[in-house]
């Protein structure tokens, strides 16, 4: 493939170096790619067993926008390959972003589905009560900081406050893990309900 | 990039929930393929991970208008079988 003929011409033209500024920001980029992104896609791939095609449909963007940067059309215009750099940094923020709000939107949904699930169910004698009153503490935290995540989000990309979003993926997760810590004695509680409520209807 | 961590990586936080959900270190992930990640998580839920639109509407949609009509390459193989 490398070696075809490139439509514009001299295909030795595309492996031209661009300026070394140029290059930093693509090392950059792929940094960013690497640390950041690859690591926030595979937990949403292991949360929703699929590539979800909205982040797919954003890495090709990049690809493409990169590209364009050794274009020979656009090599020679560094505001042209700036402006393809900056384009393709924006497409990897929002990958990142999708990342943060498909694992929380998962999470939520988990969160919410179990909160559903207890509630016919007897709580206050998991952990004497104290399971359940924290549960809605971190419920409470956790959609707060999805809010605050939220109010930060601007259309201006550059001002995007991953970090806002990073904290209520975090207050979800330890929500989801409260759960699970106590899932045992959730459990005995809910066979405790379905005894009761057996012995109520034979005592009629 | 500001992600939230001094060093521009991800939080310490961040980083063990992504091991705790995938079974791998952030460390691991970037030592491996895309491929070798998936394979990993794949053969971890013993489910294939595919490409699919999620076209959840409270996710702000965005990109091409096709994303709701991919089609997977084990359709294009079934197609072609029937020529």
């Amino acid at each position: 493939m490398g070696d075809q003929d490139a439509t514009s011409g001299n295909p030795q033209r595309w492996k031209s170096v661009l300026a070394p500024r140029v290059e930093n920001r693509i090392i950059q980029l792929f940094v960013d790619y690497q640390r950041k992104f690859k690591p926030l896609l595979a937990e949403v791939e292991a949360q929703q067993q699929c590539l979800p095609a909205e982040i797919l449909n954003e890495i090709r963007a990049i690809f493409d926008h990169l590209s364009r940067c050794y274009d020979p059309v656009n090599k020679d215009d560094e505001e042209k390959v700036f402006s393809n750099l900056e384009k393709a940094r924006n497409h990897l923020k929002r990958a990142i972003l999708d990342c943060y709000k498909t694992s929380i939107l998962y999470l939520h949904d988990e969160i919410e589905r179990f909160m559903e699930s207890i509630n016919t169910i007897d709580m206050t004698v998991v952990n004497n009560g104290k399971f359940y009153e924290r549960l809605l503490e971190l419920r409470h935290h956790a959609k707060q900081a999805y809010y605050v995540a939220k109010m930060h989000e601007s259309v201006e990309l550059e001002h995007v406050d991953f970090d806002s979003f990073q904290s209520a993926l975090a207050r979800y997760h330890e929500t989801a893990d409260h759960i699970r810590e106590n899932l045992n004695a959730i459990e005995w509680a809910k066979q405790r309900t379905v005894k009761k409520s057996f012995f109520r209807c034979c005592s009629r | 990039m500001n992600n939230g961590s001094k060093e521009g990586f991800l939080r310490a936080e961040t980083c063990k929930n992504v091991r705790k959900t995938t079974g791998l270190t952030v460390e691991q992930i970037i030592s491996m393929s895309a491929e070798e990640v998936d394979d990993f998580i794949s053969a971890k839920s013993g489910r294939k991970i595919e490409v699919k639109a999620l076209l959840d509407s409270r996710l702000q949609g965005r990109g091409s208008v096709l994303l709701g009509r991919l089609i997977r390459r084990e359709d294009i193989e079934r197609r072609l079988a029937g020529i």
